[in-house]
């Protein structure tokens, strides 16, 4: 059974840990994802001297063991060294991981934007094993938190957005995912901003060159209303990304 | 045959509760938790009610105890719940959903200052204990806690009404960071419903093993993933491959009991 870590550690080609792996006793699962294991690392003895909040992270058995693949995304969480754990990831089981970024203008062909990630693994990648990890600030709590779905109705995104007071995951339907960026995307391309989009689109009525036609605000608003109180909403909102301008 | 990965603690103080549950008359029962006015509740995972159960029941059964022994084994606790199901190690899987939000709720990330302890006692000599506020495990930091803000919070059960309304009495916070006025307890409510659902709306209402769902025919979508089903919910020894609350079940249209 494949976990958020397997999948992180073996899609993004984490180094592996220097020390080698002692053997666990018998019935020892992870002490982060649950998973059985035979062999592992301490916990206790992978944390450094600076590690926090070791309580929760280890669910409270800081002298159980940890996976390989767990140690592998620990040691990969070095804001000073290899911190790719801590970043945003979307990484299959067949060990295809990106690390997207949210702009546009700064993604490359190696770390793709979001908003194209996103259509682009649809429904190519449907029903496959996935861990999805959204984050505007890279923190290393973020990934023994994630959880490993199927990419479909109901995946598992973790979403960290500290601005939308996002901090947690969401389980979302992938193509409602899709119809919703469309539609913000679209909103968002007509030169409106994300706040009014988050809340009411007929704020752009009061600024003046900016508003455009109101009925076209007002059937934009009709449409994003139900939306807003979706699981899809924050994480759409935070994705959308304006049309890429052609150069004359 | 398989092995199973463990098996259950049993504690003798809970011997008399475990006798006094048999004779105990269970029904389908909404609990309603109202917080204080403004208080929130914080914490990454559900809160659930045969959790919460199990912690009173320890608390009332066995008073100035110290902590459990740590083990990879789960403790049975005699909730006054219904067993709905038992896996092959008898871990029980009760007849109970997680809290849920009801009405408007709004979502927060709660900071909170972890500031520098001042080592008045220890630091200075070569040797002692210096903490520094900027670097190490002592230094100062700032914790992000997810937090919901909610009109109220129910959870669904099959239980005995009296037994759940004295235990939960006592309970004046729930959840994360009590100490900062999270889950600030106003009033509980426990009243009769027609039936508890484990399937509503094509959905989960509660965490289910996939043994379970063999055991009941239940088809649901995508494959198992590692979940926490009995208390304590949080603890990994504890998981077993099986599908979270609110995973979609095919051709069922309500599983009630």
């Amino acid at each position: 059974m494949l976990s958020p870590t397997d999948l992180i550690a073996e899609g993004l080609r984490l180094s592996a840990v220097p020390e080698p792996p002692v053997p666990c006793p018998p019935h020892t699962v992870d002490a982060i994802t649950g998973v059985p294991i035979t062999e592992g690392y301490v916990a206790h003895q992978l944390a450094g001297a600076n590690t926090v909040e070791f309580l929760e992270t280890f669910r409270g058995n800081q002298h159980g063991y940890v996976s390989v693949n767990t140690a592998r995304c620990w040691r990969a969480q070095n804001p000073r060294g290899d911190n790719r754990a801590s970043r945003s990831v979307l990484a299959f089981g067949d060990g295809t991981a990106w690390l997207p970024m949210i702009a546009r203008d700064t993604a490359t062909t190696e770390r793709p934007c979001w908003s194209d990630l996103v259509r682009q693994v649809w429904p190519a990648r449907a029903g496959q094993p996935c861990v999805a990890i959204v984050t505007t600030d890279q923190k290393k709590r973020l990934w023994p938190r994630a959880r490993a779905t199927q990419l479909g109705d109901r995946t598992a995104v973790y979403l960290y957005n500290p601005e939308s007071r996002d901090d947690g995951v969401r389980f979302v339907d992938w193509p409602s995912l899709i119809a919703c960026l469309d539609l913000v995307e679209t909103v968002y391309g007509a030169g409106l901003v994300k706040p009014w989009i988050a809340t009411n689109v007929l704020a752009a009525l009061a600024q003046r060159g900016r508003g455009g036609d109101p009925r076209t605000l007002l059937a934009w608003e009709r449409a994003l209303a139900p939306w807003r109180v979706t699981e899809e909403f924050p994480l759409a909102l935070l994705l959308a990304q304006k049309p890429t301008k052609e150069i004359p | 045959m398989t092995t199973p990965r463990s098996s259950r603690v049993a504690l003798p103080a809970f011997a008399p509760w475990f006798a006094a549950l048999i004779d105990l008359p269970m029904r389908p029962l909404r609990v309603t938790l109202h917080l204080q006015p403004g208080a929130s509740l914080a914490g990454n995972d559900a809160l659930q009610l045969d959790n919460l159960l199990a912690r009173r029941v320890l608390d009332v059964a066995i008073p100035d105890r110290g902590p459990l022994d740590d083990t990879p084994l789960g403790y049975e606790f005699p909730i006054p719940l219904r067993v709905v199901w038992r896996a092959d190690d008898g871990l029980p899987l009760y007849a109970a959903t997680p809290f849920v939000p009801v009405g408007t709720t709004a979502t927060d990330i709660a900071y909170l200052h972890k500031r520098q302890q001042t080592g008045a006692w220890t630091r200075g000599g070569r040797a002692g204990f210096a903490p520094r506020p900027a670097s190490g495990r002592w230094a100062e930091r700032r914790q992000g806690i997810r937090s919901v803000l909610a009109e109220a919070w129910t959870a669904d059960c099959i239980g005995h009404q009296d037994t759940i309304a004295e235990l939960l009495r006592a309970v004046v916070h729930v959840g994360k960071k009590r100490g900062h006025g999270f889950g600030a307890v106003a009033r509980w409510e426990i009243a009769p419903i027609p039936a508890w659902h484990l399937v509503r709306a094509g959905r989960l209402t509660r965490p289910v093993p996939a043994l379970a769902a063999t055991r009941w025919s239940l088809c649901v979508e995508g494959e198992p993933a590692l979940v926490g089903w009995t208390p304590p919910q949080w603890k990994p020894s504890l998981f077993r491959p099986g599908w979270w609350a609110g995973a979609r079940v095919h051709d069922v249209e309500a599983l009630a009991c």
